[in-house]
C-alpha cells in the first residue's frame, strides 16, 4: 500500500513539471481554423440518442437479435430448406424485419437518386411558435432548439435540404440565405423502403434508420424507433418527417 | 459568466468561443502535453480538438457540461494522435519546463528520465488515465465521464495503469542495474 502511495506521489510530482502555458501560435492557429469552419447545427442527434435509458437500449438490441435469429431460421428452415412438418411460421415482427427470400428486380433499383432534395420552406415564426407552445420542453430546451440547433432566431424563412452524393449525405439548413451544415456522414439504402444514415461524429454513433417512401423525384421519411425525449424528437420530426423532400437538381 | 459565453459560442459567436479558449487553453494544453509527451503532437491534438468543439458545439444541449465535454474531446484527440504513425525520433522536441524545479540534482534528473521512459512504455489510454488522475486530480467518476466509460471500468483501468507504470519502472530499474540503457 505504501509502495502504491509512493508511486502516486511520484507521479503527481513528476507530472507537475512541464509546460503550463498554451503557446500563442496554437491559439492563433485554432482561431484561424475556427474562422473557416462552419458549425454543425443538428450534429450529434445520434450521439444524444445514445442517452436513451439502458432498458430501452436492451429492448432495441433484443429486437435486433430476434430479427437476426428469425432471418437465420427463415434461411435454414424456410420453404426451400424444410422437408418435415412444413415451414415454421415466423412471427409478424420477424416477417417485417426479414428480407424477402426472393427479392424482386425492382428492389435493386436505387429508390433515391443522387442529388439535392429540399423540404418546402417554413416560416421561422411558425416553427418558433410551435416550439414555444410545446409544454414538454423546458425553457432551456426551447432556447437550445431555436438559437442553437436550428439557429433561426430573428430569421424569416428556414429551408432544410438533404444532399446525397456517392454514398455520402450532407444536411443543410438555410435561414434567409445563411447556410449551415446540420449534420453529415454516409448513407445506405439496403432496400427500396429503408434509408440508413450514419452521422459523422467523434465517437461511434448508432445508425439512424428510416422507413422510406419514394415517389418519382420526391420521398418521405419516418424514423424507426425515434427518440423519446421531446427535445431530441423535435429535430427528427421537423428535419426528417415533415416531408416530402423534393429533388432540386 | 462562462455559461453565457458557452451559449453565445453555441449560437455562432466566434469571439465568445475565443474567450472560452483563452480561459481554458493553458490547462488543456498542459493536459495534452502530459498525455502525449511530445510538443508537436500536443499542438496538433489540441488544435484538432478545439476546432471539432467549435464545429459540434451547437449539439451540446447543456452548457454546464461544456468543460467535461471539451476535456473528452481533447483526450480523444490525444489518443487519436498517439495511435498515428510515430514520427522520427529525431523530430521529437524536449518538453520545456515553465516552472523551475528545486533540488534538481543528478539523481532527480535520473529519476525524471526513468519516469519519462517508464511512462512512454504505457499505452496512450493508460497515460491518459494517469494524467487525469494525478495531474488533474480527478476522481474516477469524473474520469469515467470524460472517457465515456462506466465508473467501475474507470477504476479497473486506473488500477491496471498503476500496475503497468510500476512494472515499467521496475523494468527500467533492471535495465539500469545491468548497466544497459533502455530504448
Amino acid at each position: 500500500m505504501t509502495r502504491d502511495r509512493d508511486l502516486e506521489l511520484t507521479l503527481e510530482g513528476w507530472l507537475t513539471d512541464g509546460p503550463a502555458r498554451m503557446p500563442d501560435h496554437v491559439f492563433e492557429a485554432v482561431i484561424d481554423r475556427v474562422d473557416r469552419t462552419p458549425q454543425r447545427r443538428l450534429a450529434g442527434l445520434a450521439t444524444r440518442y445514445l442517452t436513451m435509458p439502458s432498458n430501452r437500449i436492451a429492448a432495441v438490441a433484443a429486437t435486433v437479435v430476434i430479427a437476426v435469429i428469425g432471418i437465420a431460421a427463415w434461411g435454414a428452415f424456410g420453404p426451400k430448406g424444410s422437408t418435415v412438418g412444413g415451414p415454421p411460421t415466423p412471427s409478424a415482427s420477424v416477417l417485417a424485419a426479414a428480407p424477402s427470400p426472393s427479392p424482386s428486380p425492382a428492389a435493386s433499383v436505387q429508390p433515391i437518386a443522387d442529388g439535392l432534395y429540399e423540404l418546402a420552406p417554413m416560416q421561422v415564426s411558425d416553427l418558433v411558435a410551435t416550439i414555444n407552445a410545446n409544454t414538454k420542453l423546458t425553457a432551456a430546451e426551447k432556447t437550445f432548439l431555436i438559437e442553437s440547433a436550428f439557429a433561426m432566431k430573428g430569421g424569416k424563412t428556414i429551408t432544410f435540404s438533404l444532399d446525397f452524393n456517392r454514398g455520402r449525405f450532407v444536411e443543410r439548413q438555410d435561414v434567409d440565405g445563411a447556410v449551415n451544415i446540420g449534420t453529415q456522414g454516409t448513407f445506405s439504402l439496403p432496400d427500396d423502403r429503408t434509408l440508413i444514415l450514419n452521422e459523422q461524429c467523434d465517437s461511434t454513433c448508432p445508425p439512424l434508420t428510416f422507413r422510406l417512401s419514394a415517389t418519382g423525384d420526391s420521398f418521405r421519411l419516418q424514423m424507426v424507433d425515434p427518440p423519446t425525449k421531446e427535445v431530441d424528437a423535435i429535430p427528427v420530426r421537423v428535419l426528417y418527417e415533415s416531408g416530402p423532400y423534393t429533388r432540386q437538381r | 459568466m462562462d455559461r453565457d459565453l458557452v451559449e453565445a459560442a453555441r449560437s455562432g459567436d466566434r469571439e465568445a468561443y475565443a474567450d472560452l479558449i483563452r480561459i481554458r487553453g493553458d490547462r488543456l494544453y498542459a493536459l495534452a502535453q502530459r498525455i502525449l509527451r511530445d510538443v508537436d503532437r500536443a499542438d496538433d491534438a489540441l488544435q484538432d480538438a478545439l476546432v471539432i468543439a467549435w464545429r459540434d458545439l451547437p449539439g451540446l444541449r447543456d452548457p454546464d457540461r461544456f468543460d467535461a465535454w471539451l476535456h473528452r474531446l481533447v483526450v480523444r484527440a490525444c489518443l487519436a494522435e498517439a495511435t498515428r504513425e510515430r514520427r522520427i525520433v529525431a523530430h521529437l522536441r524536449v518538453l520545456p519546463v515553465d516552472v523551475p524545479t528545486t533540488g534538481d540534482d543528478f539523481h532527480a534528473v535520473a529519476d525524471r528520465d526513468q519516469l519519462e521512459r517508464g511512462f512512454r512504455r504505457l499505452t496512450p489510454q493508460q497515460r491518459a488515465l494517469l494524467v487525469l488522475r494525478h495531474f488533474e486530480g480527478r476522481e474516477p467518476a469524473e474520469i469515467a465521464e470524460i472517457l465515456g466509460i462506466p465508473v467501475g471500468t474507470a477504476r479497473s483501468r486506473l488500477h491496471h495503469a498503476h500496475r503497468a507504470m510500476r512494472a515499467a519502472l521496475d523494468a527500467e530499474d533492471r535495465a539500469i542495474a545491468v548497466g544497459g540503457r533502455p530504448a
